[in-house]
Protein backbone atom coordinates (compact mmCIF):
# COMPACT_ATOMS: atom_id res chain seq x y z
CA UNK A 1 0.00 0.00 0.00
CA UNK A 2 1.31 3.46 -0.81
CA UNK A 3 2.22 5.78 2.06
CA UNK A 4 -0.64 8.11 1.10
CA UNK A 5 -3.26 5.37 1.45
CA UNK A 6 -1.63 4.27 4.71
CA UNK A 7 -2.81 7.50 6.33
CA UNK A 8 -5.26 6.15 8.88
CA UNK A 9 -7.90 8.83 8.52
CA UNK A 10 -8.19 8.39 4.72
CA UNK A 11 -8.72 4.63 4.98
CA UNK A 12 -11.31 5.08 7.73
CA UNK A 13 -13.09 7.84 5.77
CA UNK A 14 -13.33 5.66 2.60
CA UNK A 15 -14.55 2.70 4.64
CA UNK A 16 -17.14 4.75 6.57
CA UNK A 17 -18.38 6.57 3.46
CA UNK A 18 -18.93 3.33 1.52
CA UNK A 19 -20.56 1.72 4.55
CA UNK A 20 -22.95 4.65 5.03
CA UNK A 21 -23.84 4.61 1.30
CA UNK A 22 -24.57 0.86 1.37
CA UNK A 23 -26.72 1.17 4.50
CA UNK A 24 -28.25 4.43 3.28
CA UNK A 25 -29.68 2.92 0.07
CA UNK A 26 -31.97 0.82 2.26
CA UNK A 27 -33.22 3.67 4.45
CA UNK A 28 -32.84 6.94 2.54
CA UNK A 29 -34.98 7.76 -0.47
CA UNK A 30 -32.49 9.80 -2.48
CA UNK A 31 -31.74 8.47 -6.02
CA UNK A 32 -28.10 9.63 -5.86
CA UNK A 33 -27.44 7.30 -2.91
CA UNK A 34 -28.98 4.30 -4.71
CA UNK A 35 -26.90 5.09 -7.81
CA UNK A 36 -23.74 5.41 -5.72
CA UNK A 37 -24.52 2.08 -4.00
CA UNK A 38 -25.02 0.39 -7.39
CA UNK A 39 -21.69 1.75 -8.62
CA UNK A 40 -20.01 0.58 -5.40
CA UNK A 41 -21.35 -2.92 -6.00
CA UNK A 42 -20.13 -2.88 -9.62
CA UNK A 43 -16.68 -1.74 -8.42
CA UNK A 44 -16.66 -4.52 -5.82
CA UNK A 45 -17.53 -7.17 -8.42
CA UNK A 46 -14.85 -5.85 -10.79
CA UNK A 47 -12.22 -5.81 -8.06
CA UNK A 48 -13.19 -9.37 -7.04
CA UNK A 49 -12.76 -10.46 -10.68
CA UNK A 50 -9.29 -8.93 -10.91
CA UNK A 51 -8.35 -10.40 -7.56
CA UNK A 52 -9.26 -13.87 -8.83
CA UNK A 53 -6.55 -13.46 -11.52
CA UNK A 54 -4.15 -12.24 -8.82
CA UNK A 55 -5.08 -15.19 -6.58
CA UNK A 56 -4.52 -17.72 -9.36
CA UNK A 57 -1.16 -16.13 -10.11
CA UNK A 58 -0.07 -16.37 -6.45
CA UNK A 59 -1.26 -20.00 -6.37
CA UNK A 60 0.85 -20.81 -9.45
CA UNK A 61 3.84 -18.97 -8.00
CA UNK A 62 3.56 -20.75 -4.64
CA UNK A 63 3.40 -24.17 -6.30
CA UNK A 64 6.14 -23.31 -8.78
CA UNK A 65 8.48 -22.46 -5.88
CA UNK A 66 7.78 -25.82 -4.24
CA UNK A 67 8.32 -27.60 -7.54
CA UNK A 68 11.58 -25.72 -8.14
CA UNK A 69 12.90 -26.46 -4.64
CA UNK A 70 11.72 -30.11 -4.86
CA UNK A 71 10.10 -29.77 -1.39
CA UNK A 72 9.74 -33.31 0.03
CA UNK A 73 6.13 -34.52 0.10
CA UNK A 74 4.93 -31.44 -1.74
CA UNK A 75 6.69 -30.97 -5.10
CA UNK A 76 4.75 -33.62 -7.04
CA UNK A 77 1.43 -32.26 -5.72
CA UNK A 78 2.52 -28.78 -6.80
CA UNK A 79 3.47 -30.10 -10.26
CA UNK A 80 0.06 -31.74 -10.59
CA UNK A 81 -1.70 -28.52 -9.49
CA UNK A 82 0.25 -26.43 -12.03
CA UNK A 83 -0.51 -28.96 -14.78
CA UNK A 84 -4.24 -28.93 -14.02
CA UNK A 85 -4.53 -25.13 -13.76
CA UNK A 86 -2.57 -24.51 -16.96
CA UNK A 87 -4.28 -27.25 -18.98
CA UNK A 88 -7.81 -26.30 -17.90
CA UNK A 89 -7.17 -22.58 -18.42
CA UNK A 90 -5.62 -23.21 -21.85
CA UNK A 91 -8.50 -25.39 -23.03
CA UNK A 92 -11.05 -22.92 -21.66
CA UNK A 93 -9.38 -19.85 -23.17
CA UNK A 94 -8.47 -21.36 -26.56
CA UNK A 95 -11.45 -23.61 -27.25
CA UNK A 96 -14.08 -21.86 -25.13
CA UNK A 97 -15.93 -22.98 -22.00
CA UNK A 98 -18.56 -24.87 -24.03
CA UNK A 99 -16.01 -27.10 -25.73
CA UNK A 100 -16.29 -30.86 -25.17
CA UNK A 101 -12.86 -31.24 -23.52
CA UNK A 102 -13.47 -28.41 -21.04
CA UNK A 103 -17.00 -29.61 -20.24
CA UNK A 104 -15.74 -33.21 -19.90
CA UNK A 105 -13.04 -32.24 -17.39
CA UNK A 106 -15.51 -30.17 -15.40
CA UNK A 107 -18.40 -32.64 -15.39
CA UNK A 108 -16.47 -35.91 -15.15
CA UNK A 109 -13.57 -34.90 -12.94
CA UNK A 110 -14.36 -31.83 -10.86
CA UNK A 111 -18.04 -32.50 -10.08
CA UNK A 112 -17.33 -36.12 -9.10
CA UNK A 113 -14.51 -35.14 -6.76
CA UNK A 114 -16.62 -32.34 -5.27
CA UNK A 115 -19.52 -34.72 -4.66
CA UNK A 116 -17.18 -37.29 -3.12
CA UNK A 117 -15.87 -34.70 -0.65
CA UNK A 118 -19.42 -33.72 0.24
CA UNK A 119 -20.35 -37.36 0.79
CA UNK A 120 -17.48 -37.80 3.26
CA UNK A 121 -19.26 -35.22 5.41
CA UNK A 122 -21.76 -37.92 6.45
CA UNK A 123 -19.03 -39.96 8.13
CA UNK A 124 -17.69 -36.89 9.92
CA UNK A 125 -21.20 -36.08 11.18
CA UNK A 126 -21.46 -39.63 12.57
CA UNK A 127 -18.07 -39.32 14.30
CA UNK A 128 -19.01 -35.91 15.74
CA UNK A 129 -22.37 -37.27 16.96
CA UNK A 130 -20.58 -40.17 18.65
CA UNK A 131 -18.40 -37.71 20.58
CA UNK A 132 -21.28 -35.36 21.44
CA UNK A 133 -24.00 -37.87 22.38
CA UNK A 134 -22.48 -39.25 25.57
CA UNK A 135 -24.50 -38.83 28.74
CA UNK A 136 -21.60 -37.71 30.94
CA UNK A 137 -23.64 -35.23 32.98
CA UNK A 138 -27.16 -33.80 33.14
CA UNK A 139 -26.51 -31.22 30.35
CA UNK A 140 -25.09 -33.88 28.04
CA UNK A 141 -28.09 -36.09 28.80
CA UNK A 142 -30.46 -33.31 27.68
CA UNK A 143 -28.40 -32.98 24.50
CA UNK A 144 -28.53 -36.74 23.93
CA UNK A 145 -32.33 -36.94 24.38
CA UNK A 146 -32.95 -33.88 22.16
CA UNK A 147 -30.57 -35.21 19.52
CA UNK A 148 -32.23 -38.64 19.47
CA UNK A 149 -35.69 -37.01 19.18
CA UNK A 150 -34.51 -34.75 16.32
CA UNK A 151 -33.01 -37.80 14.56
CA UNK A 152 -36.21 -39.80 15.00
CA UNK A 153 -38.33 -36.98 13.52
CA UNK A 154 -36.25 -37.17 10.36
CA UNK A 155 -36.08 -40.99 10.20
CA UNK A 156 -38.80 -42.62 8.03
CA UNK A 157 -39.22 -45.64 10.35
CA UNK A 158 -39.86 -43.63 13.55
CA UNK A 159 -43.58 -43.08 12.88
CA UNK A 160 -44.10 -46.76 11.96
CA UNK A 161 -42.51 -47.99 15.20
CA UNK A 162 -43.41 -45.34 17.80
CA UNK A 163 -46.54 -43.80 16.26
CA UNK A 164 -47.39 -40.14 15.66
CA UNK A 165 -46.69 -39.05 19.24
CA UNK A 166 -42.91 -39.29 18.80
CA UNK A 167 -43.13 -36.92 15.83
CA UNK A 168 -45.13 -34.43 17.90
CA UNK A 169 -42.56 -34.49 20.70
CA UNK A 170 -39.67 -34.20 18.25
CA UNK A 171 -41.31 -31.32 16.38
CA UNK A 172 -42.00 -29.56 19.69
CA UNK A 173 -38.29 -29.79 20.62
CA UNK A 174 -37.35 -28.34 17.21
CA UNK A 175 -40.00 -25.60 17.12
CA UNK A 176 -40.11 -24.37 20.73
CA UNK A 177 -36.88 -24.70 22.80
CA UNK A 178 -34.53 -24.86 19.79
CA UNK A 179 -36.22 -21.94 18.04
CA UNK A 180 -36.23 -19.87 21.25
CA UNK A 181 -32.50 -20.47 21.70
CA UNK A 182 -31.75 -19.65 18.07
CA UNK A 183 -33.73 -16.40 18.15
CA UNK A 184 -32.00 -15.12 21.28
CA UNK A 185 -28.68 -15.85 19.61
CA UNK A 186 -29.79 -13.98 16.48
CA UNK A 187 -30.59 -10.93 18.67
CA UNK A 188 -27.01 -11.05 19.95
CA UNK A 189 -25.59 -11.52 16.44
CA UNK A 190 -27.55 -8.53 15.11
CA UNK A 191 -26.42 -6.28 17.96
CA UNK A 192 -22.85 -7.56 17.69
CA UNK A 193 -22.79 -6.88 13.93
CA UNK A 194 -24.09 -3.36 14.48
CA UNK A 195 -21.38 -2.79 17.10
CA UNK A 196 -18.65 -4.06 14.73
CA UNK A 197 -20.01 -1.66 12.05
CA UNK A 198 -19.97 1.20 14.56
CA UNK A 199 -16.38 0.46 15.61
CA UNK A 200 -15.29 0.24 11.98
CA UNK A 201 -17.01 3.50 10.96
CA UNK A 202 -15.56 5.53 13.84
CA UNK A 203 -12.09 4.09 13.26
CA UNK A 204 -11.70 1.90 16.34
CA UNK A 205 -11.46 -1.40 14.43
CA UNK A 206 -8.26 -0.86 12.45
CA UNK A 207 -6.41 -4.17 12.71
CA UNK A 208 -6.99 -4.83 8.99
CA UNK A 209 -5.11 -1.68 7.92
CA UNK A 210 -1.61 -3.04 8.48
CA UNK A 211 -0.48 -0.10 10.60
CA UNK A 212 2.54 -0.05 12.86
CA UNK A 213 1.89 0.39 16.60
CA UNK A 214 2.83 4.06 16.59
CA UNK A 215 0.51 4.75 13.63
CA UNK A 216 -2.55 3.24 15.31
CA UNK B 1 -40.59 11.19 2.23
CA UNK B 2 -36.81 11.02 2.38
CA UNK B 3 -36.64 8.24 5.00
CA UNK B 4 -38.03 4.84 4.03
CA UNK B 5 -38.42 1.82 6.35
CA UNK B 6 -38.81 4.38 9.14
CA UNK B 7 -39.21 2.07 12.15
CA UNK B 8 -36.20 -0.05 11.18
CA UNK B 9 -34.16 3.12 10.62
CA UNK B 10 -35.03 4.39 14.11
CA UNK B 11 -34.12 1.01 15.63
CA UNK B 12 -30.79 0.99 13.76
CA UNK B 13 -29.93 4.52 14.93
CA UNK B 14 -30.88 3.64 18.51
CA UNK B 15 -28.83 0.41 18.31
CA UNK B 16 -25.77 2.40 17.23
CA UNK B 17 -26.38 5.40 19.48
CA UNK B 18 -26.51 3.58 22.83
CA UNK B 19 -23.17 1.70 22.38
CA UNK B 20 -21.67 4.98 21.10
CA UNK B 21 -22.84 6.81 24.25
CA UNK B 22 -21.33 4.20 26.58
CA UNK B 23 -18.17 4.16 24.44
CA UNK B 24 -17.79 7.94 24.89
CA UNK B 25 -18.66 7.67 28.60
CA UNK B 26 -15.94 5.08 29.30
CA UNK B 27 -13.42 7.09 27.25
CA UNK B 28 -13.46 9.64 30.11
CA UNK B 29 -13.13 7.01 32.85
CA UNK B 30 -9.80 5.89 34.27
CA UNK B 31 -10.49 2.21 34.96
CA UNK B 32 -11.35 -0.52 32.49
CA UNK B 33 -15.00 -1.56 32.48
CA UNK B 34 -15.55 -5.11 33.76
CA UNK B 35 -16.28 -7.49 30.90
CA UNK B 36 -16.56 -11.28 31.23
CA UNK B 37 -13.31 -13.02 30.23
CA UNK B 38 -13.42 -15.04 27.00
CA UNK B 39 -11.40 -18.26 27.59
CA UNK B 40 -10.90 -18.71 23.84
CA UNK B 41 -8.99 -15.43 23.66
CA UNK B 42 -7.00 -15.98 26.86
CA UNK B 43 -5.62 -19.26 25.54
CA UNK B 44 -4.16 -17.83 22.29
CA UNK B 45 -0.63 -17.25 23.75
CA UNK B 46 -0.58 -20.81 25.15
CA UNK B 47 -1.67 -22.29 21.81
CA UNK B 48 0.91 -20.40 19.78
CA UNK B 49 3.62 -21.15 22.35
CA UNK B 50 2.78 -24.87 22.30
CA UNK B 51 2.93 -24.95 18.50
CA UNK B 52 6.25 -23.08 18.52
CA UNK B 53 7.74 -25.51 21.06
CA UNK B 54 6.63 -28.45 18.92
CA UNK B 55 8.22 -26.88 15.84
CA UNK B 56 4.75 -26.84 14.28
CA UNK B 57 2.83 -24.11 12.47
CA UNK B 58 -0.27 -22.13 13.36
CA UNK B 59 -3.16 -21.98 10.90
CA UNK B 60 -5.72 -19.19 10.51
CA UNK B 61 -8.72 -19.48 8.17
CA UNK B 62 -11.63 -17.05 7.66
CA UNK B 63 -13.96 -19.71 6.23
CA UNK B 64 -15.70 -19.76 2.87
CA UNK B 65 -17.71 -16.54 3.16
CA UNK B 66 -17.40 -14.29 0.12
CA UNK B 67 -17.99 -10.91 1.82
CA UNK B 68 -15.88 -8.93 4.23
CA UNK B 69 -18.58 -8.80 6.90
CA UNK B 70 -18.56 -8.47 10.69
CA UNK B 71 -17.37 -12.07 11.07
CA UNK B 72 -14.33 -11.58 8.85
CA UNK B 73 -13.44 -8.28 10.53
CA UNK B 74 -13.60 -10.01 13.94
CA UNK B 75 -11.52 -12.89 12.55
CA UNK B 76 -8.91 -10.40 11.33
CA UNK B 77 -8.67 -8.91 14.85
CA UNK B 78 -7.90 -12.40 16.15
CA UNK B 79 -5.32 -12.88 13.38
CA UNK B 80 -3.59 -9.68 14.52
CA UNK B 81 -3.31 -11.11 18.05
CA UNK B 82 -2.12 -14.51 16.77
CA UNK B 83 0.52 -12.88 14.56
CA UNK B 84 1.70 -10.80 17.51
CA UNK B 85 2.10 -13.95 19.61
CA UNK B 86 3.88 -15.72 16.73
CA UNK B 87 6.30 -12.78 16.48
CA UNK B 88 7.00 -13.00 20.23
CA UNK B 89 7.13 -16.78 20.67
CA UNK B 90 8.47 -17.85 17.29
CA UNK B 91 7.03 -20.28 14.78
CA UNK B 92 5.06 -19.61 11.65
CA UNK B 93 1.47 -18.85 10.77
CA UNK B 94 -0.24 -20.03 7.59
CA UNK B 95 -3.32 -18.07 6.46
CA UNK B 96 -5.45 -19.92 3.90
CA UNK B 97 -8.36 -18.26 2.12
CA UNK B 98 -10.94 -19.17 -0.50
CA UNK B 99 -11.39 -15.53 -1.56
CA UNK B 100 -8.47 -13.72 -3.16
CA UNK B 101 -10.11 -10.39 -2.37
CA UNK B 102 -9.34 -11.06 1.33
CA UNK B 103 -5.62 -11.49 0.70
CA UNK B 104 -4.50 -7.85 1.13
CA UNK B 105 -6.59 -7.53 4.31
CA UNK B 106 -5.14 -10.74 5.76
CA UNK B 107 -1.63 -9.66 4.86
CA UNK B 108 -2.12 -6.23 6.48
CA UNK B 109 -3.66 -7.72 9.64
CA UNK B 110 -0.73 -10.15 9.97
CA UNK B 111 1.78 -7.34 9.42
CA UNK B 112 0.02 -5.30 12.13
CA UNK B 113 0.45 -8.25 14.52
CA UNK B 114 4.07 -8.90 13.58
CA UNK B 115 4.85 -5.19 14.04
CA UNK B 116 3.15 -5.14 17.44
CA UNK B 117 5.20 -8.23 18.40
CA UNK B 118 8.45 -6.49 17.48
CA UNK B 119 9.14 -8.24 14.17
CA UNK B 120 7.94 -6.00 11.32
CA UNK B 121 10.34 -7.80 8.93
CA UNK B 122 8.30 -11.06 9.03
CA UNK B 123 6.49 -11.86 5.77
CA UNK B 124 3.00 -13.29 6.22
CA UNK B 125 2.30 -16.63 4.51
CA UNK B 126 -1.10 -15.95 2.89
CA UNK B 127 -2.34 -18.63 0.49
CA UNK B 128 -5.26 -18.60 -1.89
CA UNK B 129 -6.25 -22.22 -2.52
CA UNK B 130 -9.45 -22.18 -4.57
CA UNK B 131 -12.90 -20.61 -4.43
CA UNK B 132 -14.66 -23.99 -4.66
CA UNK B 133 -15.99 -25.05 -1.26
CA UNK B 134 -14.97 -28.71 -1.04
CA UNK B 135 -11.78 -28.28 -3.03
CA UNK B 136 -10.84 -25.62 -0.46
CA UNK B 137 -11.82 -28.04 2.30
CA UNK B 138 -9.56 -30.77 0.84
CA UNK B 139 -6.72 -28.26 0.39
CA UNK B 140 -6.87 -27.09 4.01
CA UNK B 141 -7.06 -30.68 5.30
CA UNK B 142 -3.91 -31.37 3.27
CA UNK B 143 -2.13 -28.34 4.77
CA UNK B 144 -3.06 -29.41 8.33
CA UNK B 145 -1.71 -32.91 7.69
CA UNK B 146 1.42 -32.16 5.65
CA UNK B 147 2.60 -29.04 7.47
CA UNK B 148 1.67 -30.27 10.98
CA UNK B 149 -0.48 -27.30 12.04
CA UNK B 150 -0.91 -27.51 15.83
CA UNK B 151 -2.62 -24.20 16.64
CA UNK B 152 -5.64 -23.77 14.41
CA UNK B 153 -7.96 -20.75 14.32
CA UNK B 154 -11.23 -21.18 12.41
CA UNK B 155 -12.67 -17.69 12.73
CA UNK B 156 -14.97 -16.19 10.12
CA UNK B 157 -17.95 -17.29 8.06
CA UNK B 158 -18.23 -21.05 7.78
CA UNK B 159 -20.47 -23.51 5.97
CA UNK B 160 -20.33 -27.28 5.38
CA UNK B 161 -16.53 -27.33 5.22
CA UNK B 162 -16.38 -26.55 8.97
CA UNK B 163 -16.64 -30.14 10.19
CA UNK B 164 -14.13 -31.93 7.89
CA UNK B 165 -11.49 -29.23 8.40
CA UNK B 166 -11.84 -29.08 12.19
CA UNK B 167 -11.99 -32.90 12.37
CA UNK B 168 -8.70 -33.05 10.43
CA UNK B 169 -7.15 -30.76 13.06
CA UNK B 170 -8.58 -32.90 15.86
CA UNK B 171 -7.13 -36.06 14.30
CA UNK B 172 -3.74 -34.32 14.18
CA UNK B 173 -3.95 -33.52 17.91
CA UNK B 174 -4.01 -29.75 17.38
CA UNK B 175 -5.39 -27.16 19.79
CA UNK B 176 -8.21 -25.41 18.01
CA UNK B 177 -10.31 -22.27 18.42
CA UNK B 178 -13.42 -21.59 16.35
CA UNK B 179 -15.70 -18.58 16.06
CA UNK B 180 -18.74 -18.07 13.89
CA UNK B 181 -22.30 -16.75 13.95
CA UNK B 182 -23.71 -19.56 11.79
CA UNK B 183 -25.72 -21.57 14.32
CA UNK B 184 -25.80 -24.60 12.02
CA UNK B 185 -22.02 -25.03 12.03
CA UNK B 186 -21.28 -24.16 15.66
CA UNK B 187 -22.36 -27.59 17.03
CA UNK B 188 -19.74 -29.24 14.81
CA UNK B 189 -17.11 -26.85 16.07
CA UNK B 190 -18.14 -27.62 19.65
CA UNK B 191 -17.54 -31.32 18.94
CA UNK B 192 -14.12 -30.86 17.39
CA UNK B 193 -12.52 -27.71 18.84
CA UNK B 194 -11.10 -26.94 22.29
CA UNK B 195 -12.66 -23.47 22.51
CA UNK B 196 -15.59 -22.00 20.58
CA UNK B 197 -16.75 -18.41 20.48
CA UNK B 198 -20.48 -18.48 19.96
CA UNK B 199 -22.14 -15.73 17.93
CA UNK B 200 -21.86 -12.37 19.74
CA UNK B 201 -18.85 -13.51 21.79
CA UNK B 202 -16.99 -13.78 18.51
CA UNK B 203 -18.16 -10.41 17.20
CA UNK B 204 -16.95 -8.53 20.30
CA UNK B 205 -13.62 -10.38 20.38
CA UNK B 206 -11.90 -7.56 18.47
CA UNK B 207 -12.87 -5.07 21.17
CA UNK B 208 -11.93 -7.44 24.01
CA UNK B 209 -8.49 -8.14 22.53
CA UNK B 210 -7.56 -4.45 22.38
CA UNK B 211 -8.23 -3.97 26.14
CA UNK B 212 -9.25 -0.46 25.09
CA UNK B 213 -11.66 1.01 27.66
CA UNK B 214 -13.69 2.85 24.99
CA UNK B 215 -14.31 -0.31 22.94
CA UNK B 216 -15.07 -2.36 26.06
CA UNK B 217 -17.47 0.39 27.15
CA UNK B 218 -19.32 0.05 23.84
CA UNK B 219 -19.96 -3.62 24.62
CA UNK B 220 -21.76 -2.51 27.77
CA UNK B 221 -24.01 -0.33 25.58
CA UNK B 222 -24.79 -3.34 23.37
CA UNK B 223 -25.60 -5.35 26.51
CA UNK B 224 -27.97 -2.62 27.73
CA UNK B 225 -29.78 -2.94 24.40
CA UNK B 226 -30.13 -6.65 25.04
CA UNK B 227 -31.71 -5.95 28.41
CA UNK B 228 -34.13 -3.57 26.66
CA UNK B 229 -35.01 -6.35 24.20
CA UNK B 230 -35.61 -8.81 27.05
CA UNK B 231 -37.96 -6.31 28.73
CA UNK B 232 -39.74 -5.81 25.39
CA UNK B 233 -40.13 -9.59 24.97
CA UNK B 234 -41.59 -9.95 28.49
CA UNK B 235 -44.00 -7.05 27.87
CA UNK B 236 -45.00 -8.67 24.56
CA UNK B 237 -45.69 -12.00 26.28
CA UNK B 238 -47.82 -10.30 28.97
CA UNK B 239 -49.69 -8.18 26.40
CA UNK B 240 -50.38 -11.17 24.14
CA UNK B 241 -51.56 -13.22 27.15
CA UNK B 242 -54.19 -10.62 28.07
CA UNK B 243 -55.29 -10.31 24.43
CA UNK B 244 -53.65 -6.97 23.58
CA UNK B 245 -51.54 -6.40 20.47
CA UNK B 246 -50.20 -3.06 21.72
CA UNK B 247 -46.50 -4.07 21.50
CA UNK B 248 -47.00 -5.56 18.02
CA UNK B 249 -48.61 -2.31 16.85
CA UNK B 250 -45.71 -0.26 18.22
CA UNK B 251 -43.15 -2.48 16.49
CA UNK B 252 -45.13 -2.48 13.20
CA UNK B 253 -45.22 1.34 13.07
Amino acid sequence: MSSFLKIKEISIAICALLGIIMIGQYYINIPAISTAANYAQIFTTSIAGFMMIFGTFTLLLYNYNHFKKKTPGQWYLSAWTIFLIVSLATIGLVMGPDHFYFAWMFENVFINLDTAMYSILGFYVMAASWRAFRARNIDATFLLVSGVLAALVNAPFAEAIFGKSILNVGNWVMNVPTMAGLRTTYFGVALGSIYVALRTFIGKEIGWMGLAKEER
Amino acid sequence: MIIKNTSQFIILLFSMFLPYLTLRYYAKQVELPIIRELPALNVIPEMVGRAAEMGAKSLWIPGITSRVDARVISGLSILTKVAEEVAIKGGEIVCATARPVFMPLIEDAAITGYTAGGHPEHKPDVRFLTDQQFAFCAGVMGIIDRENCQANFYVGGWADEALPISAAGLAKGAMQIAGDTNMYQLPYFVCTCDYVMIAEEFLVSGAVLTRDKEQLGGIIGADLLKYALIVLCILGIIAASIGSNFIVQILSY
